[in-house]
């Protein structure tokens, strides 16, 4: 692509070019999924029957998950399974049984005579991630160690492809639906606005849901205004295809999609949040600034120890947390619920969130500089590490 | 909406972790799956509600019990309408099925 082609070529150019990925963005992202996809299991699947089977429960039989010791054990090996994803290494085999074993719970999720989507984009980014390394083994190979640049690549491409589309169908299935009056009848959403709030107040008798949103009483009101609010977060979701195109769009329509979710949120109690995980992860790029601000590290075995250090220190951060703590969960749970925390994206409990997580992020800030400072004076004896430019 | 016996709304959520949209879906599916047909679905048979209300009520008590807790006797399930007409919010209330 050359610097004189105009804008619309330069766009259209990035539709057929995958983004490039650093190793160390590539497992930033892993790493990041992993944390979502192991926070969607913070859930049990408590369902003896399916009597309502989708999908692959009429094929199998899937109520062996709501034994709770059975689901323990599956939670064990999804666990680990990510833990093998994050690193990098297996993927052939570690992404398929992660995908499944996804579609599975959620699928006797599902099967209990309501649907519920939320999860779907979670497994579908996995069923994608999986289709890519399979395909890749197809064509290049069986490869157990970490992906290459190319490979990276077409994970993150596949994986936004995927976010996006969830946003590109639902275009369709709400024009499909209205038969083509959607943004016209759109003016009718303040009335489902009510019906939710309504929704969660008889459902949770909390008084923060009592009473009428002011907001949707006024949109009701005024049906135009209406119409043109939500007639932009259908635009926002028909459109939401370009970010394919570079980071730049992608950083904005994903910024974009987190605050329409976000409007929804607090109109209408609706959460979203692994939607607005994947978009910070895969459109806004969290792992790509996360990985540019690590390679302002010009030392890449210092860099290493950094990264080291973290690691090392989410765990070692339970021996620092008080002792009501440490004796009120053991190791693994604590770590589960460090991941649990992240309901913080949704409940908005900063406080409880940096009381319970403040011990860790301290631990890790003071291990990434010891793992830095190892780094620097043992650096010329550790072999060439792989995480660099 | 779940109610008690005296028509309090029951906090089903908190109590079940079944969500009231969830309810509904389940009562509709139930309902048409039951009829067989889609077109059948639109009209309602008052004898298979009663079948689909057992139903959903004794998925509650055991969500609810897998919680540790405790559902009261006689629910009662409602579908509520909401409608705006005239500048003004209505809520139509039906009675759907009686424990």
């Amino acid at each position: 692509m050359r610097n004189s082609d105009t804008p619309f070529k330069r766009l259209l150019a990035g539709f057929f070019s995958p983004p490039k990925v650093t190793p160390l963005e590539g497992f930033l992202l892993r790493a990041f999924f992993a944390v979502v996809v192991a926070y969607t299991f913070r859930f049990e699947v408590p369902f003896p029957t399916q009597a309502h089977p989708t999908g692959l429960a009429h094929l199998f039989d899937l109520t062996w998950l709501s034994n709770p010791a059975s689901y323990s054990m599956f939670r064990g090996i999804i666990y680990f399974l990510l833990f093998l994803y994050a690193a990098g290494v297996l993927l052939p085999i570690t992404l398929p049984l992660l995908a499944l074993g996804h579609v599975l719970a959620f699928t006797l999720y599902n099967s209990q005579g309501y649907t519920h989507h939320g999860f779907q984009i979670v497994s579908l980014t996995l069923v994608a991630q999986a289709g890519t390394v399979l395909y890749d083994t197809f064509c290049r190979g069986v490869r157990l160690r970490p992906p290459d640049a190319l490979l990276n690549s077409w994970l993150l491409w596949q994986s936004q492809v995927v976010v996006v589309g969830t946003y590109l169908i639902s275009v369709f299935s709400k024009l499909i639906n209205s038969r083509g009056l959607w943004l016209w009848n759109s003016s009718y959403i303040a009335t489902d606005l009510i019906k939710s709030r309504r929704q969660l107040y008889y459902g949770s008798l909390d008084s923060n849901y009592a009473g009428d949103p002011v907001e949707a009483m006024w949109l009701l009101e005024n049906p135009w205004s209406a119409r043109a609010l939500f007639g932009t977060g259908f635009i926002l979701e028909a459109i939401a295809f370009l970010a394919l195109a570079n980071r730049k769009i992608a950083f904005v329509i994903g910024v974009a999609l987190i605050l329409m979710h976000r409007s929804i949120a607090g109109l209408m109690g609706l959460r979203f949040d692994n939607n607005e995980m994947l978009c910070a992860i895969y459109l806004v790029g969290l792992p790509f600034l996360a990985a540019w601000c690590l390679y302002r590290i010009g030392n890449p075995t210092v860099r290493l120890g950094v990264l080291i250090g973290i690691a090392i220190g989410i765990p070692l951060s339970y021996f620092a947390q008080p002792a009501a703590i440490q004796v009120a969960m053991p190791l693994p749970v604590y770590v589960g619920n460090l991941i649990e925390s992240l309901d913080v994206w949704h409940n908005g409990r900063v406080t409880d969130f940096l009381r319970f997580t403040l011990p860790m992020w301290m631990t890790c800030v003071a291990m990434a500089l010891a793992g830095a400072i190892s780094a620097r004076f043992l650096g010329p004896i550790i072999r060439k590490p792989r995480l660099q430019n | 909406m779940v109610t008690d016996s005296a028509g309090q709304p029951l906090p089903i959520s908190k109590l079940t972790g079944v969500t009231l949209p969830k309810i509904g879906k389940m009562h509709w599916r139930k309902s048409r799956q039951s009829q067989g047909e889609t077109e059948k679905a639109e009209r309602e048979d008052p004898g298979r509600n009663d079948e689909v209300g057992r139903e959903i009520c004794a998925l509650l008590r055991h969500q609810a019990a897998r919680r540790g807790q405790a559902l009261p006797p006689g629910m009662q399930l409602f579908r509520v309408e909401i409608q705006y007409n005239d500048g003004k919010l209505k809520e139509r209330k039906e009675l759907l099925f009686a424990e």
